[in-house]
């Protein structure tokens, strides 16, 4: 239940080991800050897995399709992605490589919703005939 | 959550490193303070690959792809 406080006091340990190696060493304050990252977002995927579990689930219960499910887990595992490279990047001080990384993201975003763009215009040209 | 203990090593070889650089250049060795800072480095590199692996493959299996 509490291990959350655990997690939030790791990233404040590892911004003290970075404050210390700042001036000395700033490529192992760069993989210390990796590293947190890292452990974050191995952190938050566990709860993200359970959750996708379980929509996975009740949509295999209600019969409907699941190719619409599987597009928007990897739409948001797209946006999961991108977050952590860009923060990585932002953190390491190129703001402009990270709004790159957005961009990239929101282009393989659009390809994947195009098949379902394209079934709801069927559907559309299909009731109106 | 993960094992942690990566962190304090890390932290500890750039701190053990810092420390060698240091001495080292004030022995007149530049460049083998240099090349402890790259050993260093890439020892704790691969350290930072092998979780990078790990969270790249959760992320394959959590969301499908």
């Amino acid at each position: 239940m509490m291990e959350w406080l655990r997690l939030i006091l790791l990233i404040v340990v590892g911004h003290l080991f970075r404050l210390l190696l700042k001036d000395q060493a700033p490529l192992f304050s760069f993989a210390i800050g990796i590293v947190v990252f890292i452990f974050v977002y191995l952190y938050i995927i566990e709860p993200l897995a359970h959750v996708f579990n379980l929509l996975h689930q009740f949509i295999v219960m209600s019969g409907v399709k699941t190719t619409y499910l599987v597009t928007i887990i990897k739409m948001m595992s797209i946006s999961y992605i991108v977050h952590f490279f860009q923060l990585l990047l932002k953190d390491t001080g190129s703001e402009a490589l990270g709004l790159l990384v957005e961009l990239v993201g929101m282009v393989m975003l659009l390809v994947i919703a195009v098949p379902v763009i394209e079934d709801v215009l069927v559907f559309i040209v299909a009731l109106l005939d | 959550m993960g094992d942690t203990t990566i962190i304090f090593q890390i932290a500890g070889i750039g701190i053990i490193v810092a420390m060698i650089h240091t001495i080292l250049k004030q022995l007149g060795k530049e460049e083998y303070a240099q090349f402890i800072t790259l050993v260093g480095f890439i020892i704790v590199l691969m350290m930072v690959i092998n979780q990078l692996l790990q969270l790249f493959n959760r992320i394959q299996q959590v969301f499908l792809f």
